[in-house]
């Protein structure tokens, strides 16, 4: 193979010939300006020099006629940039050069190129004389330098418009930036916006429905006085006429809680306070509610419920006002002489649930709206076309009530033949709040203790609400007592005046004793217990897991702690 | 058994209206009824009058029903067991518990049952009748 020289003062254009034509196995030189590619072509004789043409110390021309006047007839090709390719075209053959490359070339064209001046009978060209020359040199000259400055002008201006457009985009993609910004915080204005306005809202309906209460307090008051003859006698007509106001004043009054109840949904603010209860009795009490008003109408009111159904776990209080309103609806909806009937069983679908319904033989709902009846403001269109209808609040409330229980409510309906609203509440799992006291992965597990405090009023008997609060402060106050990882209450009862507080702890004896002298010192310094004269008993009782239960899996154990405490509360409670 | 006749009752209220009709409803029962309609008054009326049960409404004006309680309970001693009844429109959820904690007896929401306002009346005095003795 042959030895080329290659001439450039620019090492990447160097490279880019030097590789090309050594992966073609030449051998290869290389020399950054004419002076140099000189000494290296007198010392390394190659076969070939490819030179560029403008280069400090020493251009390509000069170069090749040097080469001629030592009589060197190694052939030279330019390497020249395209722009002064006819230029260059000149001077080549004002040297006797015959071969230009104009950069950049196709690495098959200087292949070709390299290929026929190494070929065997390639001669360079005889040179000008050099006074011929020398005029067109001269000329050349002028030209390839104005055409340089001409070139770096451009260069120039290229590298100007390059700054100016990378600046534009700069520009465009900061306004870009800023714009997504300027939506992003938009976005959160309006949802900013938006959870102020219905906190506004929320707060307005607080308070119209408080301003609303206090003069229907007044009409509720002075209708009553009137009726009960406090302000002299009434005929018959008049007490009529009394009842009815008495009668739209209560749903004046029931429509002013639904719109507050309303907006408590919206924000997701529903009070909800859950405890173990019984279904039927709800239902009892709910139905019992409403038998005068079903009376009245001629409607039958019938319960059928499953025996020995399972506690639930829902807040009483809601549950019943999920309950009123539904035979609420079942009674205004009903002909007379019909019945409404109240359901309960456990859900088949999923057991874990129970499932009760209310069912009429009323104008029905037509299929497309069994869904948007629980919509808010949704209004059936009823036969009563032109009377009150209300305010379109009730199910939506039930709804959200059923939802925080987390169960489900829908309704099955036929046009003309009545209509039944289905609701799930899930059925009280001890598991449910024992698991989490139970730390899965110990080596040994875990020993629970059951702690029950007892109360018992000496003489006074107490309002409804009295024991709720009562019940509250107690709940409190042990909750005080417990460690939050590791101890949990259980639903309260109370039965035939006893109250009964339930701990479950995850302890064993030494602990569990602990935590009950904590609670005997806490309940000694109660006030309420000591101005109602009430008696307490705190004791503790270890729960252990069956004989095998320290090879069992976890979730079998906390299954055996489970079933022995579900036995443990029953005899208690019996 | 103490009889109602010699049972004083103070209602603290500030709507003209309910307090005439509170007064017409209480009185019919045999109660004997003293009035305020705004919270200073109501604390040197609780001094004064010295009743047996106040019905207490929270909006006041110079002040609101809790600062009554917590002015009664604090500057008259003797008046510590004097059942407070709140009878408020205000919304339970925000009011029941704090007026429970403020030392009432129990919270009402207007508008009132006259069965449940009776029924609680008798109740918080028969407890304060129970610890008299």
């Amino acid at each position: 193979m042959a030895t080329i020289l290659v001439v450039d003062d620019k090492p990447s254009n160097r490279s880019v010939l030097t590789t090309l034509l050594g992966y073609r196995g030449h051998r290869l030189v290389e020399a950054s300006n004419g002076l140099e590619a000189l000494d290296r072509v007198r010392t390394e004789h190659p076969d070939l020099v490819i030179t560029d043409i403008l280069m400090p110390g020493g251009d390509g021309y000069q170069l090749a006629r040097k080469l001629r006047e030592e009589a060197n007839n190694v052939p030279v090709i330019f390497y020249s940039a395209v722009y002064l390719e006819a230029e260059a075209r000149s001077l080549a053959l004002a040297c006797g050069v015959r071969q230009v490359i104009s950069k950049p070339a196709e690495p098959e064209d200087i292949l070709t190129i390299v290929d026929a001046a190494l070929a065997p009978g390639y001669a360079n060209s005889s040179p000008l004389a050099s006074d011929e020359l020398s005029g067109l040199i001269g000329n050349l000259n002028a030209r390839l330098y104005s055409k340089v400055q001409e070139y770096e002008e451009l260069n120039n201006r290229l590298e100007d418009l390059v700054a100016e457009r990378t600046q534009e985009l700069e520009t465009t993609l900061r306004k870009l930036e800023h714009e997504t910004e300027e939506r992003r915080r938009a976005d959160e204005t309006t949802v900013r916006v938006r959870d102020e306005q219905l906190k506004m809202k929320g707060e307005f309906l607080s308070h119209v429905s408080h301003e609303l209460r206090s003069p229907l307090a007044v009409v509720y008051q002075f209708t009553t006085i009137l009726l009960d003859g406090l302000a002299g006698t009434i005929n018959k007509s008049q007490r009529e006429y009394l009842e009815i106001m008495l009668r739209n004043a209560d749903q004046l009054k029931h429509m002013i809680g639904d719109l507050l109840e309303a907006s408590r949904a919206d924000i997701r603010k529903l009070a909800v306070r859950k405890s173990s209860i019984s279904i039927s009795q709800t239902i009892d009490q709910a139905m019992a509610s409403l038998r005068v008003i079903a009376t009245t109408k001629q409607i039958s009111l019938q319960a059928d419920i499953s025996d020995h159904l399972p506690l639930v776990y829902a807040d009483p209080d809601r549950v019943s006002q999920v309950l009123t309103n539904l035979l609420d609806n079942a009674i205004k909806f009903s002909q007379p002489n019909a019945s409404v009937i109240v359901r309960a069983r456990i859900f088949e679908r999923d057991p874990k649930f129970v499932l009760i319904s209310v069912a009429d033989c009323g104008c029905g709902i037509e299929q497309d709206s069994h869904e948007r009846v629980f919509d808010r403001l949704y209004q059936v269109k009823t036969a009563f076309q032109g009377s009150r209808r209300g305010l379109g609040l009730g199910l939506y409330i039930c709804k959200e009530l059923i939802a925080l229980h987390g169960g489900r409510i829908w309704v099955d309906s036929h046009p003309g033949k009545g209509s039944t609203f289905f609701f799930t509440l899930p059925i009280f799992g001890l598991r449910d709040i024992i698991s989490p006291i139970m730390k899965e992965g110990c080596r040994l597990p875990s020993s629970v203790a059951l702690i029950t405090i007892e109360l018992q009023a000496a003489k006074a008997s107490f309002t409804e609400q009295e024991r709720h609060r009562k019940s509250h402060t107690i709940c409190q106050l042990l909750e005080h007592c417990m460690l939050p990882d590791l101890d949990v209450l259980l639903p309260p009862q109370n039965r035939a005046g006893r109250d009964r507080f339930w701990i479950a702890a995850r302890a064993d004896e030494h602990g569990a004793g602990v935590l009950a002298a904590r609670i005997r010192g806490q309940l000694s310094h109660c006030e309420d217990l000591k101005i109602n004269d009430i008696r307490y008993s705190v004791t503790t009782e270890i729960v252990n897991p069956e004989p095998q239960g320290n090879s069992l899996p976890w979730e079998k154990h906390v299954d055996s702690i489970v079933s022995r405490l579900e036995k443990m509360l029953q005899t208690d409670a019996g | 058994v103490v009889s109602v006749a010699e049972k004083k009752i103070l209602i603290i209220e500030d709507d003209k209206d309910a307090l005439y009709a509170m007064g017409i409803r209480l009185k019919a029962h045999g109660y004997t009824v003293a009035v305020a309609m705004d919270a200073i008054s109501a604390i040197g009326m609780a001094n004064k009058e010295k009743p047996d049960l106040i019905l207490l409404d929270l909006g006041l004006p110079g002040g609101d029903g809790y600062l009554v309680m917590q002015r009664v309970r604090r500057n008259y001693p003797s008046l510590l067991m004097v059942p407070i009844i709140v009878v408020s429109a205000r919304d339970p959820v925000a009011n029941e518990r704090r007026a429970l904690q403020a030392g009432a007896h129990t919270f009402l929401q207007k508008p009132v049952e006259n069965a449940d306002l009776l029924a609680a009346i008798e109740n918080a005095l028969s407890k304060s009748a129970v610890h008299e003795k």
